[in-house]
């Protein structure tokens, strides 16, 4: 599935896998243009007489509402459908229902599955005119999450270049950490460190021109960001770490490792944080946290990504 | 219906014998009675002009999955140049009791195309828990026994099924996948993969299965084929095990031979069982094939209906649509190979006759008259209309290839 048209713009947002830096730098200027001086959201019409539905096959709720606050902001008119609970419970299957969806007008969807390859299944099904964002499949991408973090250290550091950043935790599982790496790939940063044990590394990993470190002291020493992300219960079950609390003590950031990062590192967590696990609460809520930030930058994004995605038309 | 033949002038395949002549061939009886010129008193009831064709004994697959109803699958094969097709236990119904292979057989022997060779099920429904009734198995007319990708935990069990199948003089046919690997499906856990974030499979999944089965044969007794291998580590398995004189085959599906992990960027393509790995494997099963450390080429045929596929990549069923693209793929190995067509034919005709234990595979004289009449240069447009198997799910959908089976005739009787 090809996400940009042969005029080179965006059709859907799916992956950030060779999204070119201008166009990432284009969309992050897009997104200033969301936020006043004040740096409150501004409120546009935008996407006034277009219909955004959301259609989340996965329980979520930050993500879902920053969505429809973007939507929203835009003048958008949104739904969202907790597909979950839904329509597929019944039987019906993921192609119907986004026909059905379809049928109703949707301009624009939003969408979060559990497996990977998702989205482009459904911006495969779509009509031309219909846009797709991926808000997250299995383990491939969550694009709008990694913009949102580049718009995040951009805003923080100025430049990309001479950053080190360190990924922490379930990079196995992880589709933020796989476009993030992607992202910071493409705007030039240099020194991208990967912290996990082996059981939570993908295969290969080596050969994508990361650095990897299954030592957390060693993995921060220096580092300009540090990601952390968050670690899902049934890891235990699958036999890929022993326990929450040996966990915690090798790979959990508390304020004492924190210290070996650079002076002015900024801390940043895709949400929802487990305080205790994989981060203390005197590093999420202390100066170099950056979390709530993301939070509000994440609507500027999706704004502007959903800008870009109907404009076209 | 003609039952004296003459095959004029064409290109005789006999890979036993390494040789590739252009003559004639005589058909009467539904045996081949004679090579270049007629027997006395031969008088062709149909004479079949085979000029610029090749004529190769029918290929014998090693591994085909049926789903009801078969009538497609079976004309399918015999339109892909096969007169033999080993059924895989896991087709539906499962092959775990005589009766249901009765039943198959039957159901073949009336729609009367290709012959079928049931593998029975190694352990009752496949479950890895009970014995199979493999003598009761082998009476109805199964010709080995395997699990497909359906686990055995139990080493113990494996152990003995292998003893009661050497009891029984009975081949294993064993896919290669370690027992925790095979709840669902899976990609291989190599660079491509870094990007889509699917479940992955490390090779060790397949070698590890491949070193349990070895550690097994000596105590046991047993005659193994590894069926549809798919990396480097899994060959030189397999040639330290020739090498130290253990009764071991091997093959590999003609797609491992042909596509790697990249057919499944941006979600594309058909997910695989066992996964198509890097392209160092795939080099090193083509190096397999070329030694002989790797016997015979599979179709591993797995028809999907096309709803079965309007789902997520991931939650698409695993398998192509190959019976009918067996021809072509290795018209299309034998070039990128460089292999003669000799080398490329007996892969899926001698060798699979060989460690069947079936008598066919050659042109010889007194040989059951089972032989494809086939063109490496005629070119076809592969589509949903062209392709007789129900399934139509193979990335060369909307391509033309080259070579095409012109013919194919089961104990001298046309079948296609």
């Amino acid at each position: 599935m090809e996400q940009i048209d042969k005029n080179g713009r965006l059709k859907h947002l799916l992956t950030l896998d060779s999204l070119p830096q201008d166009y990432i730098n284009k969309l992050l200027l897009l997104t200033d243009t969301f936020i006043d001086k004040n740096n409150r959201l501004r409120h546009t019409d935008d996407l006034k007489d277009k219909t955004v539905v959301n259609v989340f096959f996965e329980a979520s709720t930050r993500t879902r509402t920053t969505f429809e606050i973007a939507a929203k902001r835009l003048s958008a008119d949104v739904i969202s459908v907790n597909v979950a609970t839904a329509a597929t419970a019944k039987g019906e299957s993921l192609r119907d229902t986004i026909l059905n969806l379809q049928a109703m007008q949707a301009d624009l969807f939003v969408c979060r599955h559990g497996d990977s390859g998702a989205a482009h299944f459904i911006a495969k099904q779509v009509k031309p005119s219909v846009a797709v964002i991926n808000a997250g499949d299995g383990c491939h991408e969550h694009p709008t999450q990694a913009l949102l973090d580049l718009y995040t250290i951009r805003h923080a550091k100025k430049e990309f270049s001479n950053l080190t950043v360190a990924i922490v935790g379930d990079i196995l599982h992880s589709r933020v950490a796989r476009s993030e790496i992607m992202a910071l790939k493409t705007m030039g940063v240099k020194h991208i460190r990967l912290i996990a044990p082996k059981t939570l590394l993908p295969a290969q990993i080596g050969a994508s021109g990361v650095i990897c470190y299954s030592n957390m002291e060693e993995g921060i020493q220096g580092a300009d960001v540090i990601i952390m992300l968050r670690l899902q219960k049934e890891r235990m079950d699958q036999g890929l770490l022993p326990s929450l609390r040996e966990y915690h003590q090798c790979y959990g950031l508390t304020a004492e490792r924190l210290k070996l990062a650079k002076k002015d590192v900024i801390v940043m967590h895709p949400g929802p944080m487990d305080r205790g696990v994989e981060i203390d609460s005197v590093v999420a809520d202390g100066p170099h946290s950056m979390i709530l930030q993301q939070v509000h930058f994440g609507i500027a994004v999706r704004m502007a990504v959903m800008v870009e995605l109907t404009a076209r038309k | 219906m003609a039952n004296k033949i003459v095959f004029r002038n064409g290109c005789l395949i006999n890979p036993e014998k390494h040789s590739e002549t252009i003559t004639d061939l005589f058909v009467a009886e539904g045996k081949i009675v004679a090579l270049e010129s007629a027997p006395e008193g031969f008088i062709a009831d149909e004479e079949i002009d085979c000029n610029d064709c090749l004529i190769a004994p029918g290929f014998i697959d090693l591994s085909t999955t049926l789903h009801h109803p078969i009538h497609s699958e079976l004309s399918a094969a015999v339109k892909g140049g096969f007169t033999h097709v080993c059924v895989s236990p896991d087709s539906e119904p499962l092959l775990d009791t005589p009766s249901v292979v009765e039943s198959l057989h039957s159901q073949a022997q009336r729609i009367a195309k290709v012959q079928v060779l049931p593998i029975g099920a190694f352990t009752q429904n496949l479950a890895g828990k009970q014995l199979a009734e493999m003598a009761a198995l082998k009476e109805a007319g199964c010709i080995a026994v395997g699990q497909a990708y359906h686990p055995i935990f139990n080493t113990q069990l494996l152990y003995r099924a292998l003893q009661y199948a050497a009891t029984n003089n009975l081949l294993v046919i064993h896919c290669p996948l370690d027992p925790g690997w095979q709840d669902k499906n899976y990609v291989h856990a190599g660079k491509e993969n870094l990007i889509l974030g699917l479940p992955a499979m490390p090779v060790c999944a397949e070698v590890s299965e491949i070193a349990r089965m070895i550690a097994l044969l000596p105590e046991t007794g047993a005659r193994v084929h590894f069926s549809r291998l798919s990396s480097a580590r899994a060959v030189e398995l397999i040639a330290e095990a020739k090498a130290c004189g253990l009764a071991v085959s091997a093959d590999v599906s003609i797609h491992h031979l042909w596509f790697t992990e990249t057919m499944h960027r941006s979600f594309e393509g058909y997910i695989m069982q066992p996964p198509l790995r890097s392209d160092v494997d795939r080099a090193a099963l083509r190096q397999g094939v070329i030694d002989g450390t790797i016997d015979a080429i599979c179709s591993a045929h797995t028809p999907h209906e096309a709803d079965a596929l309007l789902v997520p990549f991931l939650e698409t069923p695993p398998g192509m649509s190959t019976l009918e693209l067996m021809w072509p793929m290795l018209v299309m190995l034998h070039r990128e190979l460089d292999l003669s067509w000799c080398q490329c034919l007996r892969l899926v005709t001698a060798t699979p006759a060989r460690i069947l234990s079936l008598n066919r595979g050659t042109l010889d004289i007194g040989k059951s008259a089972d032989l494809t009449v086939l063109s490496p240069i005629a070119e076809w447009a592969v589509s949903a209309d062209t392709l007789v198997s129900r399934g139509k799910n193979t990335p060369f959908l909307g391509d033309t290839l080259s070579g095409q089976v012109l013919a194919t005739y089961v104990h001298g009787r046309k079948v296609y």
